[in-house]
């Protein structure tokens, strides 16, 4: 009895947990409905490819250029179509997986291999520190959107690689961030204690370093969600990151260029959905980063008036 | 693109040289010492990259020639442009050419590289020096405005337009821009230098990124610096609140400010390039592009070394200004 008691209390903990955060977040409008708006994207970008197999691809040429908000030529058609007479909503719903998965790859990755170098290079100290941080630097010291469009041009521009310049260019901020929490963390009284106490350096740093460090790095990642998908777009608008007929809003925005004058609705509404994402992120990455921070946290949580 | 650096701990980004007790010029000359040198490997360190990965984006021989060319003709031309030889040779002859300041020429006209690069570098300088000045002065008025009374109402729209600015993708913002006052108004040009009145869209389109993130960190800024005690003491003697914010806060604000406004400033070429391909503008952005597109190897490496140094001086003069306005540093 004692143990299901205390089951439940923990259930009880992780349940109240989990609304003590959705409460936080309803007290940050702007970041409510960025959150969302988010979801909106991902449930599209996770589902609506399924639902809609083929139209991104189908060209319907009685509807070229058909204007938005007219539904002669059915719901598919709401927001207009293309030269070729190809659904802009369908493309965009399509776009929106490929658009999300290389941005949250690209995140991933970068976070992975910049957390790894961060902690030996923390860690470890000393000459392979320095190394590490120095080659970090000079990544750093140039324009990254012109480092991934000399890189780009190299590789064939697929979406794996597209995926490895962005994580290869965002990686030293990782790299920095990591390096510096874990400078802090390892000086700190509990890591002194475990050492003291003969942990393992494995010990060290998976059970009492990282943790530690997480949620910064995790604010980071959030933050960092919208500056890739940036940056992706950037380099699909030049032409130069992936490739018809994959479909990514950068890319609908570069195919649309041509037709500003006479169908404006075709680079329009990716454009703005990229705007719109990049705002939601972040909008949350904003309100993470005051949650994580603790003199800042009480701006959320309810203060009752007394 | 290159926030490097959360707008919060830039200072500590770029503040933590070691300040050693010998006095001013020593340590300033160890300072300069150093970050000349770690800025010298930098630079070496992106020849070497940028030379092997121009090499390796195929034989520019395939481009520029017809497909029925005979060998003949194609030998022919790969022994004037040097193409034939092993590749540590082409290094070591351009690196020997890069100390006489030879970088080669265009593979497009044949003109030396050096001079398509330095022809189109004062266009992008010009473009990013307005749209500096323009952000700076727009986010730092804005920015001090709206720290003065935190959480009022010019605060928060101020809030919220400076982070749609933040936000906004620059290639949009350019073609929305078109769409708007070329296309629709028929007010302002499309492509080209001319006129004044065609350098409007790009600037604007280059100053709104870099506009709204300063204007976060000169909000920051300022509120830290309007809660001290020195701008308290001011207020209760009665100076005007206009020289407060300006006078007293604002000198002690400027630090992060610059370092925030210098990483903005490298980062211009990032919207250079979408700016300056977009709007036709001859800049080293679009020339990027365009030798890229061509593959015209010299041309690339030119415009990448001008720019890497151009960034090299670019840190020296932040580091410069750092020294002089934090009394920290000159005096360490």
């Amino acid at each position: 009895m004692n143990l299901t008691q205390s089951v439940k209390s923990i259930q009880d903990d992780s349940n109240t947990h989990v609304r003590d955060w959705m409460l936080m977040l309803w007290r940050d409008k702007f970041a409510f409905v960025g959150a969302v708006f988010l979801s909106v994207v991902v449930f599209f970008a996770v589902v609506g490819p399924s639902v809609l197999p083929d139209s991104a691809l189908d060209m319907n040429l009685m509807a070229r250029n058909a204007p938005p908000f007219d539904l002669k030529q059915g719901w598919l058609y709401i927001l207009g179509s293309d030269n070729l007479g190809r659904s802009l909503l369908a493309r965009l719903i399509v776009g929106a997986r490929y658009t999300m998965m290389i941005a949250a790859s690209a995140v991933l990755l970068g976070l992975m291999v910049g957390t790894v170098f961060g902690v030996i290079s923390g860690y470890a100290g000393g000459r392979v520190g320095n190394i590490i941080l120095r080659s970090a630097d000079v990544i750093m010291s140039f324009p990254s959107l012109l480092l991934a469009l000399i890189v780009l041009f190299v590789l064939s521009p697929q979406v794996s690689n597209v995926v490895l310049v962005l994580a290869l260019s965002r990686m030293p901020i990782y790299l920095r961030t990591c390096r510096a929490e874990v400078l802090e963390i390892r000086e700190r009284q509990f890591v002194t204690a475990a050492r003291a106490m003969g942990a393992s350096h494995t010990r060290m740093v998976f059970l009492h370093i990282l943790p530690n460090a997480l949620p910064t790095l995790m604010t980071l990642a959030t933050l960092e969600f919208a500056a890739v998908m940036l940056a992706e777009s950037s380099l699909s608008f030049l032409g130069l990151g992936v490739q018809a007929p994959a479909v990514t809003w950068g890319l609908m925005v570069a195919d649309g260029r041509g037709y500003l004058a006479t169908a404006w609705w075709v680079s329009f509404w990716p454009g703005l959905a990229i705007s719109m994402t990049a705002i939601s992120a972040n909008l949350l990455a904003n309100w993470l980063r005051t949650v994580m921070d603790p003199a800042q946290r009480w701006r959320l949580e309810g203060r009752k008036k007394s | 693109m290159t926030d490097r650096c959360f707008p919060d701990n830039g200072p500590v980004a770029r503040g933590n040289t070691r300040i050693t007790t010998q006095g001013r010029a020593d340590f300033v000359g160890h300072y300069f010492r150093q970050r000349t040198i770690h800025s010298a490997i930098s630079l070496f360190g992106l020849v070497i990259i940028v030379f092997f990965l121009a090499r390796l984006t195929g034989n520019p021989m395939d481009l520029l020639l017809p497909v029925d060319t005979p060998q003949s003709v194609r030998d022919e031309f790969s022994a004037r442009h040097g193409f034939d030889r092993p590749l540590i040779v082409q290094f070591g002859q351009y690196l020997s050419d890069l100390v006489r300041l030879d970088m080669g020429n265009s593979l497009r006209d044949g003109q030396p590289a050096l001079e398509h690069v330095l022809a189109a570098f004062p266009v992008t300088l010009m473009l990013s020096f307005w749209a500096m000045l323009l952000s700076l002065t727009i986010a730092v008025v804005t920015g001090s405005i709206a720290a003065w009374q935190p959480g009022g109402i010019f605060d928060r729209i101020a809030s919220l337009i400076s982070f749609l600015g933040a936000s906004i993708p620059d290639f949009w913002l350019a073609i929305v821009g078109v769409l708007v006052f070329a296309v629709m108004f028929r007010v302002l040009p499309t492509s080209g230098t001319g006129t004044p009145w065609h350098w409007v869209l790009p600037v604007s389109v280059l100053f709104v990124r870099p506009c709204g993130v300063l204007t976060q960190v000169v909000r920051s800024s300022m509120i830290a610096a309007l809660a001290a005690s020195y701008t308290k003491t001011a207020r209760a003697r009665g100076v005007k609140s206009r020289t407060v914010i300006f006078g007293h806060a604002l000198r002690n604000a400027m630090l992060p400010i610059i370092t925030v406004a210098g990483d903005q400033a490298a980062g211009m070429i990032n919207g250079a390039v979408i700016a300056e391909t977009v709007f036709g503008f001859p800049g080293i952005g679009k020339l990027l592009i365009d030798s890229i597109l061509f593959r015209d190897f010299a041309v690339i490496q030119a415009a990448v070394m001008l720019t890497a140094l151009a960034i090299f001086v670019l840190n020296i003069g932040i580091d410069l200004l750092y020294a002089i306005l934090d009394p920290r540093v000159r005096h360490g």
